[in-house]
């Protein structure tokens, strides 16, 4: 069992060729994914604060025009 | 985005397990299934994005900087992933890393293109200025895509890089134990694209919304009676 495992990661000798293709293409697709969703979850989230304040704003504004 | 949760792993099942290696290239061959579909991916990616600014400069519809902004690194992602993963296959295969011929070079080209653009975008203070440079850049650029796609039929003798196998006028001449593999690491690496396109052009509307958003604020907070007084 180990030995087959052994055999196939070795890949017939092209191993050192092999995985870091895999790797490179791997590591490039995951973190172009990981930067876009974070930038659009921080964006995100920093919308909605602002608006919260501004929600409150205006509505403070409203009461002191009604007093 | 789905579709590339349920493709990927087929994909790099079938390429890495379900497919035989080749009689002349060994294991290598599969280094292919990951080079193949990045390098398709990179022409769509230009050629999109060449399209976007074309709309973008002609009809003037902002959504298009955004989609062209969007995707030019993700088709820098792919761009580089083929020249990484060439060189690779191209080591144990030709002997070499790389050999300055007309494929190689103008997909190297190619991917200065998309880093030119990304760069000239945000070298302006004037977000619509830069979005016009880079636009002019991107569609100036486009003239590569042919030439990449026909640099091997047309310089046979004079480049190392094999031929079309897939997209052939007589019909692919790729076994369907490899064709299999490639086309479901094409869907993979399509349906990310698409996906990680829409999240990009997502948050960038997002922080028009924000700049805008904070400029309301500020006046208000101007306008405000406290502050007159």
């Amino acid at each position: 069992m180990l030995y087959e495992l052994s055999e196939y990661l070795a890949m017939g000798g092209d191993a050192r060729f092999i995985w870091p293709a895999y790797a490179v293409a791997l590591i490039v697709l995951a973190g172009m994914l990981m930067m876009s969703v974070s930038s659009y979850r921080s964006t995100r989230s920093k919308l909605g604060a602002l608006e919260k304040v501004a929600r409150r704003q205006s509505s403070d504004q409203n009461t002191g025009v009604n007093q | 985005m789905a579709i590339c949760l349920v493709s990927f792993p087929i994909g790099l099942y079938l390429a890495l397990v379900g497919s035989p290696p080749d009689y002349e290239q060994r294991e290598t061959v599969r280094i292919m299934y990951i080079h193949v579909p990045a390098a398709w991916l990179a022409l769509f990616s230009y050629t999109s994005m060449a399209c976007a600014c074309a709309i973008a400069v002609i009809w003037r519809h902002p959504l298009a900087d955004v989609a062209a902004r969007s995707i030019a690194p993700v088709g820098a992602s792919f761009t580089f992933i083929c020249l990484v993963t060439g060189a690779l296959w191209g080591q144990p295969t030709w002997g070499t890393w790389w050999v300055w011929d007309a494929r190689l070079t103008s997909v190297l080209i190619l991917f200065f293109l998309f880093v030119g653009y990304i760069v000239l975008f945000d070298s302006f203070d004037d977000p619509t200025k830069g979005a016009r440079a880079a636009g002019i850049l991107a569609m100036v650029g486009i003239v590569f895509v042919p030439i990449i796609k026909f640099s091997v039929d047309l310089l046979e003798l004079r480049t190392l890089h094999q031929g079309a196998s897939v997209s052939k006028l007589s019909g692919p001449s790729i076994h369907s134990t490899m064709m299999w593999p490639l086309m479901a690491m094409t869907i993979a690496y399509t349906a990310y694209f698409v996906g990680v396109v829409l999240i990009r052009m997502r948050s960038t509307i997002i922080a028009a919304r924000l700049r805008s958003h904070r400029v309301m604020l500020a006046q208000q907070v101007a306008q405000s009676p406290r502050n007159r007084e």
